[in-house]
């Protein structure tokens, strides 16, 4: 898709309209003339993550279950059962097991091999075809547990034991943003937003009064049959000088069986799509991992996650189900 | 403990011992600004290689969030 490039609010210059790692890309910095080559810088580095980190057939990361199944068949004694990673994918597993870590479990990355394709993550994919998930019973197992596999991040080797699987689906995007801010602000020598899809983080020296940012639950109105009351949703605009921002919802996507919409982010602990309490949670934080890691746990947490996301100091917007927005720690009551 | 600085070079940095226990090993990076702000977040497996040798926790933005009117620059939305 070509990038759309234009002038954005207050002579920020925006570059949209293309998609990386499954996701809307929004790309702006302050710094007009520094839009063009940070568009080229980023879009390598997110060709490279998604040759590494993509859910699809190719990747480094689809070929790790293969690639320990050919160790383990090439009937060497000296094999330790690990297998080699590269630099960038040991990065985002590490980033991966660090939010199973800080969400105490809530957004897990380690799913079983499953032959329905159904993960089993804070973040899970989405069901086995457009019929919905075939029967409940087929995927409703818990979580592996992030603490069965072991990285060894500085000598690059992964420990994944047989008939598990890395599934980053729910922090892939956030991590990709992180780094590509950071690594753009530097390059460039300005201030730069980076967003994939609800992920934006930001870097840099931030515009006067600061990154202003739509938080919404759908991009236009959902048709949704088997949820016709549900719809954009009650958006607002914030403003964040660093750090980042992360928004999951239940509005955007979800799961279906038996003409029953299902949230579509799964609590690791059943395996089964979290209770529907939150339609949108959005979270601000000093990175989009962790507000990325907030939000989803947040939903997967439903009615204590007022109270976690308060002891914690995150500002937070949570849209209920009935389209009450709650604010906590800091977030704009007003907003 | 390795810190790039940026701004001014008489910033006085601590660490956040609200998010952080066992400061022997591991890397806090970011940068300081000119408010002498540190930002930035603590890699709790750049040094050690292994999970578990650091306890941190999800921390805020620096900077507090404010409301408002103006047109904005992107949009967060679970796609």
């Amino acid at each position: 898709m070509t990038p759309a490039v234009g002038a954005g609010p207050r002579g920020a210059q925006v570059s949209a309209g293309w998609t990386a790692l499954g996701a809307p890309v929004q790309f702006v910095v302050t710094r007009a003339a520094a839009l063009e080559s940070g568009r080229a810088i980023m879009a390598a580095e997110l060709t490279a993550m998604d040759a590494v980190c993509g859910a699809r057939p190719g990747s480094e990361l689809s070929g790790l279950g293969e690639l320990a199944r050919a160790e383990a068949r090439s009937g060497s004694g000296a094999w330790d059962g690990s297998v080699p990673v590269s630099s960038l994918l040991a990065d985002a597993i590490a980033a991966a097991l660090r939010t199973a870590q800080l969400t105490g479990g809530d957004v897990d990355p380690v799913v079983r091999e499953d032959p329905v394709g159904v993960s089993v993550n804070g973040n899970g994919s989405p069901g086995p075809g457009p019929d919905g998930l075939r029967g409940l019973d087929q995927f409703l197992r818990p979580a592996a547990g992030w603490q069965r596999i072991r990285l060894e991040r500085e000598g690059r080797r992964l420990w994944l034991p047989p008939g598990l699987r890395l599934d980053l689906s729910a922090t892939v995007t956030s991590w990709a943003v992180d780094r590509c801010a950071g690594r753009l602000a530097g390059a460039l020598s300005c201030g730069v937003l980076v967003g994939l899809g609800g992920n934006i983080a930001v870097a840099g020296a931030a515009p006067a009064g600061g990154w202003r940012i739509r938080v919404q639950d759908a991009r236009d109105v959902v048709t949704d049959a088997a949820d016709p009351g549900l719809d954009g949703g009650p958006a607002t605009v914030v403003a964040i000088h660093d750090g980042g921002l992360a928004t999951s919802s239940t509005a955007a996507r979800r799961l279906h069986h038996g003409g029953d919409p299902l949230n579509y982010i799964l609590d690791p602990t059943a395996g089964a799509p979290a209770a529907p309490y939150w339609r949108t949670v959005s979270v601000a934080a000093a990175c989009c991992a962790f507000a990325s890691a907030a939000s989803t746990a947040a939903m997967i947490r439903g009615r204590h996650a007022k109270e976690w996301l308060s002891s914690l100091g995150l500002p937070a917007r949570m849209v209920a189900l009935d389209g009450r927005a709650h604010t906590v720690a800091g977030w704009p009551a007003c907003a | 403990m390795g810190v790039r600085q940026r701004g001014a070079s008489t910033a006085k940095i601590s660490r956040p011992r609200h998010a952080v226990r066992r400061p022997a090993v591991g890397r806090l990076s970011g940068q300081v600004d000119t408010a002498g702000r540190l930002s930035g977040h603590v890699d709790a497996m750049s040094a050690a290689g292994a999970l578990g040798a650091w306890s941190i926790r999800l921390a805020p933005p620096l900077t507090p969030l404010t409301a408002s009117d103006a047109p904005s620059h992107a949009t967060s939305i679970a796609s």
